[in-house]
């Protein structure tokens, strides 16, 4: 949709500046920009009168407004917002009309895009020796894909060692796309190059089809809501089902699938864990319960909460292709949610996202401090017998 | 290009709290309402006392008008700045400045929002006898004094004045000002009226005309214990006003509210009123059945359920009711003795059904209700439109001005000036005067907020 298509959503803004810095209840504060920027223009209220400025003729894109549009894409405003303004479809279309425009979007956004363009990952960095299993061949009768994502191939091959582990060990079924595994156009979707999300889109759901399976089990937040919402958008329906590992590994645990070992859970005990919601898994798509009760299950944890957590949560910093943009900026986001942990006594901050745990282990690694940054699925996996 | 004010301000606020990108300034252009937009030159965002009275001094050479801005959530124009201009946003100057338990005051920064201070207090088993505008979320205490907002709890403790003990204010040549005992330096801010005149008072719905306040201390009170939600429907405004003069007469509502148009469903298309009582568990049960008691006696008809719904959600309610009717939205209101609140209504709604039809033409629409004080009844006058409709969006502000004289005709008394300003504020004669020639002592330059008088 473009930003036209928006308009009766813009104007419904009133300007109430409840999406600025309200603490009501269990929410403390809105926009993790804001609290660094301090501006209007950094937030919902400033970027719906940015739009309308755009609509109207009144504003044209210069370098430092376009600048100016990049956020985290937390979702935290429109949950909040008392009128359910979708401030985070109106500002991707912003950002789509940024790209129709013909104008230079930042440099650091270029470097993305043109990376996925030339090699179908957001990383420069990966080899096809980084895919950490070979390509698996569909075992009898599974249904099942496992979807690894940029962010674990590239920067976290643990993440998708641990995850094909538990589901080896749970007896499930499964098989991976392997090099023919391209990004899922995650970043695409959020800086608006929309065109070549398509392209990704297309030939992800093709050798996805080719395999034949029905489920498609999914480790990143970015990717799940990008294949469980995006691809949809923009294909139309697609055959096959999109779940999180969180979702699946809480169905194992609950069939008694997941085999915990008592040698290795013993080395658990002292670890106190806070769960960090992903703003694309939790916030925007509503999947809250699952990783809590994988958390909880597994013994000799004691499990704590965020102050702000579920759809309160507070964002890493590092969603809506953040990071890549501005990487400084989102990781001072991050040191936020991590002193949050902190004051908790929590030791460790669990995430199922691990562009979640890169930011966040950035700003542990920055503070010098003493926390680990774990996925669910490294979280499991140390307390199983594999 | 070299600008000397520019860098100036700069030098006090540094690189990343001053703009003058023109998407910047256009975000600063409104407010809540559907006043039409101004853009400053620049903005800056101050962090400390200090800034702010270097900012005016600077403002003052250069000859710059300055408008304050707080969180602007207001309806009433209040930050819609001077083409030209500087507005300093004060919403980074949001700390606690200290809670004195033994004194009952709290002491915040002028840019903190009602509800982060109460959240603060809460934990301490604290609470400010008024909760804030229904924009409490975003609202910051400081704009709510500079534009005398109508609170949450007015009916019990009045205007937000009545809640103020002292400030800190920076003066249009830069000088800070403490008032009350606070004058003293050797004193804490515990009183108002002391160390001469009140001072304090100046400020208050001033919108910055006359001073910049930075800090304001506050009453305390221990956390309510109980609280209780009434609503009752009546069939005219006549028995409905009678009804109120008997809740002024024995103090009963923390806050109390009014529909006289449109009314909500659930009052059976009549007027109605919700009440909140709030005390101990056994001062509420009292005013409960007095309340009840003194409504039935007057014509009310007990509505189940609605009130505390109302109330629960009140932070939302407002903005998703003027959402939906415009979302282009003006106010006029103010302040009459309830016994005129009859013919105050009667007034309003004869100017608007004269104009029904080219109402309905341009899809404008409009409500009416009311706000109970202590001793009088705020009576707001909402106009909506969708600004997509350029004459619709005109038409509103000329109904606007014709309703605010009108208005003023019958005795009502602004608690905000605002926009209002040019409609009424040359009407009130010697105290006009008075107001310009304080103005004129404190600004000579005309600095702060130069319309608002």
């Amino acid at each position: 949709m473009q930003l036209k298509d928006f308009k009766d959503e813009i104007y419904k803004c009133i300007r109430c500046g409840f999406c600025r810095e309200m603490v009501l209840g269990q929410t403390f504060r809105i926009c993790p920009l804001r609290e660094k920027l301090g501006f209007e223009s950094s937030y919902a209220r400033g970027r719906m009168i940015i739009a309308r400025a755009i609509l109207e003729g009144e504003l044209t894109y210069d370098q430092q407004l376009i600048e100016r549009i990049y956020c985290t894409l937390c979702g935290n405003c429109m949950v909040h917002c008392p009128l359910e303004i979708k401030t985070v479809e109106v500002f991707k279309a912003l950002r789509a009309d940024i790209v129709k425009s013909g104008c230079k979007l930042p440099e650091n956004i270029e470097v993305v895009i043109s990376n996925i363009r030339t090699y179908h990952d957001a990383f420069l960095t990966l080899t096809k020796k980084a895919w950490p299993v070979p390509k698996k061949t569909l075992a009898e009768g599974a249904e099942l894909l496992y979807f690894a994502g940029c962010v674990a191939r590239n920067k976290y091959p643990s993440i998708i060692r641990a995850s094909i582990k538990i589901l080896e060990a749970a007896g499930v079924g499964f098989t991976v796309l392997g090099e023919d595994e391209w990004c899922c156009g995650n970043p695409l979707f959020s800086y608006g190059e929309l065109d070549l999300a398509k392209e990704v889109a297309e030939h992800n759901v093709a050798k996805i089809r080719e395999l034949g399976v029905k489920k498609v089990v999914v480790s990143c937040a970015g990717c799940y809501k990008t294949l469980k919402t995006e691809y949809p958008k923009i294909l139309g329906k697609i055959d096959f089902e999109v779940i999180h590992l969180s979702e699946l590994l809480k169905e194992l645990v609950e069939k008694g699938k997941i085999a915990f070992n008592a040698e290795h859970s013993q080395k658990l005990a002292g670890k106190v864990v806070a769960y960090h919601d992903p703003c694309e898994l939790g916030r925007l798509s509503g999947v809250y319960d699952s990783p809590r009760k994988v958390i909880k299950s597994i013994p000799n944890i004691k499990f704590v909460e965020f102050q702000r957590n579920r759809e309160n949560s507070w964002c890493c910093g590092a969603g809506g292709g953040f990071k890549a943009f501005n990487p400084k900026l989102a990781v001072d986001i991050a040191y936020d949610r991590v002193d949050e942990a902190v004051g908790l006594g929590a030791n460790t901050i669990v995430s199922c996202c691990p562009t979640c745990k890169w930011n966040l282990t950035e700003a542990v690694r920055r503070k010098k401090m003493n926390v680990e940054v774990l996925d669910l699925s490294e979280l499991l996996v140390s307390a199983m017998s594999v | 290009m070299e600008n000397p004010l520019f860098n100036l301000l700069l030098n006090v606020v540094g690189a990343e709290n001053i703009s003058n990108k023109k998407f910047e300034l256009l975000c600063y252009s409104r407010d809540s309402g559907s006043s039409f937009p101004r853009l400053p030159e620049y903005v800056i965002i101050p962090r400390t006392t200090e800034q702010v009275s270097d900012v005016l001094r600077i403002a003052g050479r250069y000859n710059k008008p300055v408008m304050l801005r707080g969180a602007g959530s207001s309806v009433c124009g209040a930050p819609i700045p001077i083409e030209g201009g500087i507005v300093v946003d004060m919403t980074a100057m949001r700390k606690i400045v200290e809670i004195d338990e033994d004194s009952m005051t709290v002491t915040v920064q002028a840019g903190i929002t009602w509800t982060e201070m109460l959240h603060e207090l809460g934990k301490r088993g604290l609470e400010t006898g008024l909760e804030g505008p229904w924009s409490a979320p975003s609202a910051t205490v400081g704009g709510s004094i500079a534009v005398n907002a109508i609170c949450i709890g007015a009916a019990k403790h009045g205007g937000i004045g009545e809640e103020i003990i002292g400030m800190k204010v920076v003066l249009p040549n830069g000088d800070v000002l403490k008032t009350g005992s606070g004058a003293n330096p050797a004193c804490a801010m515990v009183e108002r009226y002391c160390n001469g005149a009140d001072l304090a008072g100046l400020f208050i719905g001033s919108h910055g005309a006359f001073g910049v306040i930075t800090e304001a201390t506050l009453k305390l009170y221990p956390v309510h214990e109980a609280d209780e939600n009434l609503a009752f429907a009546f069939d005219d405004v006549e028995s409905l006003s009678k009804a109120i003069q008997s809740l002024v007469k024995n103090r009963i509502p923390y806050d109390a509210r009014t529909f006289v148009y449109p009314v909500p469903e659930q009052m059976g298309d009549k007027t109605g009123i919700v009440i909140w009582l709030r005390g101990n568990e056994e001062e509420v049960q009292r005013l409960t059945n007095l309340a009840r008691t003194l409504m039935v006696k007057n014509g009310g008809r007990e509505v189940h359920g609605f009130a505390q719904t109302y109330y629960a959600e009140r932070f939302t309610t407002r903005v998703k009711a003027f959402g939906a009717a415009g979302p282009g939205w003006l106010e006029v209101a103010g302040f009459v003795p309830v016994s005129y609140y009859p013919r105050v209504t009667r007034v309003v709604m004869d100017y608007f059904a004269k104009r029904a039809s080219e109402m309905k033409n341009l899809e404008i629409k409009w409500s009416l209700g009311g706000l109970l004080m202590q001793r009088s009844i705020n009576v707001p006058v909402a106009l909506f439109c969708n600004e997509q409709n350029k004459e619709a969006w005109l038409k509103m502000h000329e109904y606007l001005q014709q309703v605010a004289g009108l208005m003023y005709s019958v005795g009502v008394s602004p608690y905000w000036i605002g926009l209002l300003s040019p409609y009424i504020m040359w009407k009130l004669g010697s105290a006009y005067t008075l107001f310009r020639i304080i103005k004129q002592t404190l600004d000579p330059k005309n600095i702060l907020n130069p319309n608002v008088l």
